[in-house]
């Protein structure tokens, strides 16, 4: 059973490695975007971020679920909030930055992983899905 | 002098084995970069100091700054708009000290104030570096979007929770998680992924060593370029006066200035820093009755402080300064008293602990063949939310 888990998740991750290669994510797939957007209830999630004990920046990336199209990207240079009026179940949001003291980011909808995250001083890279 | 040349031997004894013993990952701070001789001169929280501890004039000191003080009451001092609104205050320093006799009675009260013109050191507040950290990570930002778009691609649920799961485990970990030991999809995923957004240098380290920790990689810019800020010069101007002991009025006023800037490459293992001081000092002529102000005195000593860091953490371990300094006096001359005056001094900073550092200051009077010591001690409190939350 676990063996068949495996195999399945190789042959997954391999058909996706392959979607990449062929590049067929498209980063502004507009037409599905609207098909999709327009069959999906909106989720309009807030992303707070609070800098502490230094200044920081940060930018947030909002892809859709399953074209994987941008469809949100707002930049904060001070502690505020990013809002995503389209946000969807299963849409992926991609963070990064710097802080040079502390950060914590608190999203206002279920996420994987959970917020609040916190980030010590240096680059921040993460990621979150919209449960 | 013996005493003090065997205590410090001891104590360079004990930091060299502790630091060999932790080859932990501390994290890096811009605090726990900075050199001694730096904290000495600008304190970013609370210092406390015991000064010339075996010799006559001993000194019990508290350093801190207003905005340490003001955190300390207030803690959303600490949310960046206000750490920024209020910088200027970081960059000041007040310091009360009480001075004792041999026997441990007080022997007059000392107070400073002392304000940095220039701090480029200070990281915390830069936008350039913040904006060069940024673009320096640009290729790890770069691979961070496409593996999150990739994972928005992931119809299977519980699929897509396992490759969140890894995404979160290589872009946070620093320690365990490393390229050549994630399983081969993953490994295969990832290059696919740097190679669509044509992340060359980020493919070489991997192929040059397959062993990388994708997390430390994309620190390593953060950390080089904030060594290279603790290269950048500091400048401080003071006041500083002291009382007599048993009348609240000024026995001596020193007006002050230090400079301090790295000079060679940050990121060796041993760093010189220049350090050029300034005093003016008017002090109380002891030869004429009365208690004035009228014997002034300037000094300009010029120097250098090598710092031997370890190689683990690029902590400073031990410090060497050396420094001549001349003297003019300007009025009030003593009998036998030459106008100027020479001499040579070095100071040994040991870091005991993290926050605790013992310097022992040489002086030697080329003109009398004099040699004076004296040793102290310095705990910097630099646990700034520690501190503020009161842990």
């Amino acid at each position: 059973m676990a063996a068949k888990k495996k195999v399945s998740k190789k042959n997954l991750l391999k058909a996706a490695i392959k979607k990449v290669e062929k590049d067929k994510i498209e980063l502004s797939n507009t037409a599905l975007l609207t098909a999709t957007v327009a069959a999906a209830a909106v989720k309009a999630t807030t992303i707070a971020v609070t800098f502490t004990e230094g200044l920081g920046n940060l930018t947030a990336t909002l892809f859709k679920n399953l074209t994987g199209a941008i469809i949100g990207h707002d930049s904060l240079s001070a502690s505020g909030n990013i809002i995503f009026n389209n946000a969807n179940t299963g849409d992926a949001i991609s963070i990064n930055g710097v802080c040079t003291g502390k950060a914590v980011i608190n999203i206002d909808v279920a996420t994987d992983p959970p917020t609040p995250v916190k980030f010590a001083a240096g680059n921040i890279n993460f990621g979150f899905d919209i449960l | 002098m013996k005493k003090i040349i065997v205590i410090l031997s001891l104590l360079l004894i004990f930091n060299f084995c502790i630091a060999q013993k932790t080859k932990t990952f501390s994290p890096l701070t811009a605090d726990s970069l900075t050199t001694g001789n730096y904290k000495d001169v600008l304190n970013s929280f609370f210092q406390l100091a015991v000064n010339n501890l075996i010799g006559p004039d001993k000194e019990l000191k508290f350093t801190s700054n207003p905005f340490a003080v003001m955190a300390k009451m207030n803690p959303e001092l600490m949310v960046d708009t206000n750490y920024y609104k209020y910088r200027h205050l970081r960059s000041l320093n007040f310091s009360f000290a009480g001075k004792l006799d041999t026997s441990y009675r007080f022997n007059g009260f000392i107070s400073s104030v002392n304000y940095a013109i220039i701090n480029k050191r200070d990281i915390t507040i830069s936008q350039s570096f913040l904006t060069s950290a940024y673009n320096a990570n640009d290729e790890f930002n770069r691979l961070n979007d496409a593996f999150n778009q990739f994972i928005a691609t992931i119809a299977d649920a519980e699929e897509r929770r396992k490759v969140r799961k890894i995404h979160a485990a290589i872009f946070m970990d620093s320690s365990t998680v490393t390229f050549n030991k994630l399983d081969k999809p993953t490994q295969d995923l990832i290059i696919a992924l740097a190679n669509k957004i044509n992340a060359s240098k980020f493919l070489n380290l991997i192929k040059i060593d397959p062993a990388i920790n994708i997390r430390k990689a994309s620190q390593q810019s953060f950390d080089s370029l904030k060594k290279l800020f603790q290269n950048k010069l500091l400048w401080t101007v003071g006041i500083n006066d002291t009382t007599y002991k048993d009348q609240f009025l000024f026995s001596n006023i020193s007006i002050s200035s230090q400079l301090l800037k790295g000079v060679l490459n940050p990121l060796r293992n041993n760093n010189i820093e220049l350090d050029i001081k300034t005093n003016f000092n008017f002090i109380d002529d002891t030869v004429k009755a009365g208690r004035d102000l009228k014997r002034s005195v300037f000094s300009f000593e010029p120097g250098f402080n090598w710092v031997l860091k370890s190689k683990y953490n690029q902590q400073s371990l031990v410090e060497f300064k050396f420094s001549g300094s001349y003297n003019h006096v300007f009025s009030g001359i003593y009998k036998n008293e030459k106008n100027d005056r020479l001499t040579f001094n070095g100071t040994v900073r040991v870091r005991v602990f993290n926050d605790i550092w013992i310097p022992l200051e040489i002086k030697y009077d080329p003109d009398r063949g004099n040699v004076f010591g004296f040793i102290n001690i310095k705990a910097n409190f630099k646990g700034i939310t520690k501190a503020v939350n009161g842990k």
